[in-house]
């Protein structure tokens, strides 16, 4: 996290979750300040001050700035850059001089320019598998990244259906074996409904535990065919993430999966399990989509030698269009005669069980019983 | 301009034909009159035009005016700041300041002196190339003030002309650092109507000028035969990796008006900063199609995921673009294609994002 150390448009202390290197720089927060003051009005560009930034400059990036409207946040994109290792600068927008309340989102990858005998290496950009507890549209276009700092989220929403007042609207990832649950930040989402003014409505909806709470999505303005919504953001990893445990002694079984089929999956995104006098406590965080086999076994052979075979029970959260359910998941830990398995059990007769278990049990040692 | 010993002209003066004789500070100086020769540049032409123009302007000034002038050229005098020591008069000065400035695209005359003088530095870089296919300086650090680089070359001269520094001309008046780069392939192919030959030697003098008042750092010089690879390493110094409007092929697919994209270290950082006119396009994109020159830089497809907006006259709409590159039968395509917001045709795309595998 760091802090600024002054502005020159007027806004109070602003706050960064970051992540810097040699080479990029993630940064994410939001501010808010009034377009009277006078720091603003004599400002060409916005620049805010921080402490001793990893990259000297950056190319052009992207963010959000908007204005109040009467019933939302009305903004657009803006470009933003790092002028010196001390200033990060926005693009100053004077777009909506009838309104004063701005508001500015940055959830925004910084890099360089001017490098010779560059050799292009290409990560994978990756479809998440989105579910909506309330159906807001068809989504489309759906991306996302990660590595052990930072990941990319952006999808986007067609058909929408804002025919009633929606309060929240829970957008979860529930089948992606390497998507992040140790993100958390309050971010922007692109509504498209327009008033008369530059811009569309941006919504803030809160990111964590790997779902996108939207709330507040305004029912009062216009919205068409082609509008389009859509989420982008580049967002900083807590370091929950990775096979390094948290707790010293803890053991971590990351990213097993195993495929029934084409269709049918199930993920272990990470389990840890502490072993004390015998006992076991075991936190999982798992995704499963299990039709007709209640039973999925895994190899794991980095379970660690002296693990006890043992048992325990996790309860399951099923979200899915409007319904929201609950499951009983068996874990069982086996490694008698040199096994290394986990099986899981879905005690959910749902035909289509497809649903996130992140829960921590005691286990039951079977050795000792 | 030839100065000779006044033993054989003292007393001379006057002009005959294109010949002028004067006398002063003891000797004889035969002027003989100057023709524009060589190779005429743009800000030459420039220059020339606006010469004439500034020496008449100097009468025109008020007493008061011409006086700061006279007050300058005392200081200056004697000081380096043209690179050499120099006397001047006020008229001199005005003249000297305001044609340095008429070379970088000032057309309003300064008629009163600049009222300070301004130290400008000595341009610095850490490596140059001077090849068939690239004059590249390399590591310039941006002036702290808003100074402009002036670059001068000359033509390729034979490997044994140890001094060629007076046959150079202006290629480039107004460059600023690239991220470190001073780039001088395309201004010299303009100017020269050619790129440089292997085995010839080239004479490169480059300096700072501050737009604002005329002043002009001290030159620094170098001459290189040209030849692939860096003067200081040997090693190629390849151009960057990007794509910018000479990539862009001009036929009916044209809907991107200004690219540029460049590639970076850090699991490949791209960043962008591109506007489009997809008004006539049926398809929400932007869209142009590259050389198979330009599609070959990055050895394979890519995608990124980039911002963008909608124009003023389209109400500033916020769009995400997926932005790749793909071969589609002889035609190959750099395309931004919009998924979010909604679509104004008319626009700018922008930001960084990582480099992925192609998907469409």
């Amino acid at each position: 996290m760091i802090q600024s150390t002054g502005n020159n448009f007027g806004a109070g202390i602003i706050q960064f979750k970051d992540y810097q290197s040699e080479h990029e720089i993630v940064l994410n927060g939001s501010f808010e300040y009034d377009d009277t003051n006078e720091a603003y009005q004599n400002a060409k560009v916005l620049e805010i001050y921080l402490p001793n930034l990893s990259l000297s400059r950056s190319a052009i990036a992207g963010c959000f700035s908007a204005a109040m409207g009467p019933y939302a946040w009305m903004g657009t994109t803006a470009k933003c850059w790092i002028k010196n290792r001390n200033t990060l600068c926005i693009e100053k927008l004077d777009i909506w001089n009838d309104r004063h309340q701005r508001k500015i989102w940055i959830f925004t990858l910084f890099g360089l320019r001017g490098f010779h005998d560059l050799q292009v290496t290409l990560e994978k950009l990756k479809s998440p598998q989105l579910a909506q507890s309330e159906r807001l549209g068809y989504i489309q276009s759906k991306y996302y990244y990660a590595n052990e700092h930072f990941m990319l989220l952006a999808f986007a929403l067609s058909e929408l259906t804002f025919n009633k007042p929606y309060e929240k609207i829970d957008l979860v990832t529930n089948a992606d074996e390497d998507f992040p649950d140790d993100v958390e930040a309050v971010v922007p989402f692109v509504t498209c409904q327009c008033d008369s003014k530059p811009g569309c409505a941006i919504i803030e909806g809160r990111f964590k535990d790997s779902a996108l709470l939207l709330s507040g999505v305004p029912n009062a303005m216009s919205y068409g065919t082609g509008y389009v919504p859509f989420f982008h953001a580049w967002l900083v990893r807590d370091g929950g993430g990775g096979v390094a445990p948290d707790v010293d002694g803890r053991i971590r079984i990351v990213l097993a999966s195993q495929t029934q089929g084409s269709v049918r999956y199930t993920y272990i995104y990470s389990m840890d399990m502490d072993m004390v006098d015998g006992r076991v406590l075991l936190n999982g965080r798992m995704a499963f989509s299990l039709s007709s086999n209640p039973e999925s076994t895994f190899s794991i052979p980095s379970i660690p030698d002296g693990t006890p075979t043992c048992e325990a029970f996790l309860l399951a959260k099923h979200s899915f269009e409007g319904t929201l359910s609950f499951g009983l998941l068996e874990l069982s830990v086996n490694t008698d005669l040199g096994a290394k398995t986990v099986k899981l059990t879905n005690y959910n007769n749902e035909p289509y069980f497809n649903a996130t278990a992140k829960d921590t049990a005691v286990c039951a040692n079977l050795e000792s019983e | 301009m030839i100065a000779l010993p006044s033993i054989a002209f003292g007393g001379f003066s006057g002009s005959a034909k294109g010949v002028t004789a004067r006398f002063q500070d003891g000797r004889s100086i035969l002027s003989l009159k100057a023709y524009p020769t060589g190779y005429a540049t743009a800000s030459q032409l420039v220059r020339r035009s606006a010469l004439s123009k500034i020496s008449k302007a100097y009468k025109n000034l008020t007493a008061e005016e011409q006086k700061t002038w006279e007050n300058l050229a005392e200081t200056v005098s004697g000081k380096s700041v043209f690179g050499q020591k120099a006397k001047l008069s006020g008229s001199n000065l005005f003249v000297k300041l305001n044609s340095n400035r008429a070379y970088v695209g000032e057309a309003q005359l300064l008629s009163s002196a600049p009222a300070n003088l301004v130290a400008i530095p000595t341009v610095e870089f850490t490596d140059y190339c001077i090849s068939e296919n690239i004059i590249l300086f390399t590591g310039v650090p941006d002036p702290e003030a808003e100074l402009l680089l002036v670059a001068k070359m000359s033509n390729g001269q034979s490997r044994g002309v140890s001094n060629g520094w007076d046959k150079t001309v202006i290629i480039s008046p107004d460059k600023v650092p690239d991220w470190g780069d001073i780039d001088l392939t395309e201004a010299f192919q303009n100017v020269m109507g050619t790129s440089p030959v292997n085995g010839q030697k080239y004479f490169v003098e480059m300096y700072w000028i501050d737009p604002a008042t005329g002043f002009t750092g001290v030159p620094v010089k170098v001459s290189r035969v040209c030849q692939d690879g860096s003067a200081h390493t040997g090693r190629a110094l390849a151009k960057r990796t990007t794509f910018n409007n000479s990539d862009i092929v001009d036929d009916e697919n044209k809907f991107i008006t200004d690219l540029d994209v460049e590639f970076a270290p850090g699991s490949t950082i791209v960043t962008a900063d591109i506007k489009f006119d997809a008004t006539k396009h049926d398809v929400q994109e932007a869209l142009c199609n590259i050389t198979k020159e330009a599609f070959d830089r990055t050895g394979k497809n890519f995608t990124s995921v980039m911002l963008g907006r909608s124009n003023a006259n389209k109400g500033y709409m916020p769009h995400f673009f997926t932005m790749y590159t793909y071969a589609w039968g002889r035609e190959y395509q750099f395309k931004c294609a919009k998924r979010g917001g909604m679509w104004g045709k008319i626009g700018e795309v922008f930001g960084t994002s990582l480099t992925f595998e192609f998907i469409n």
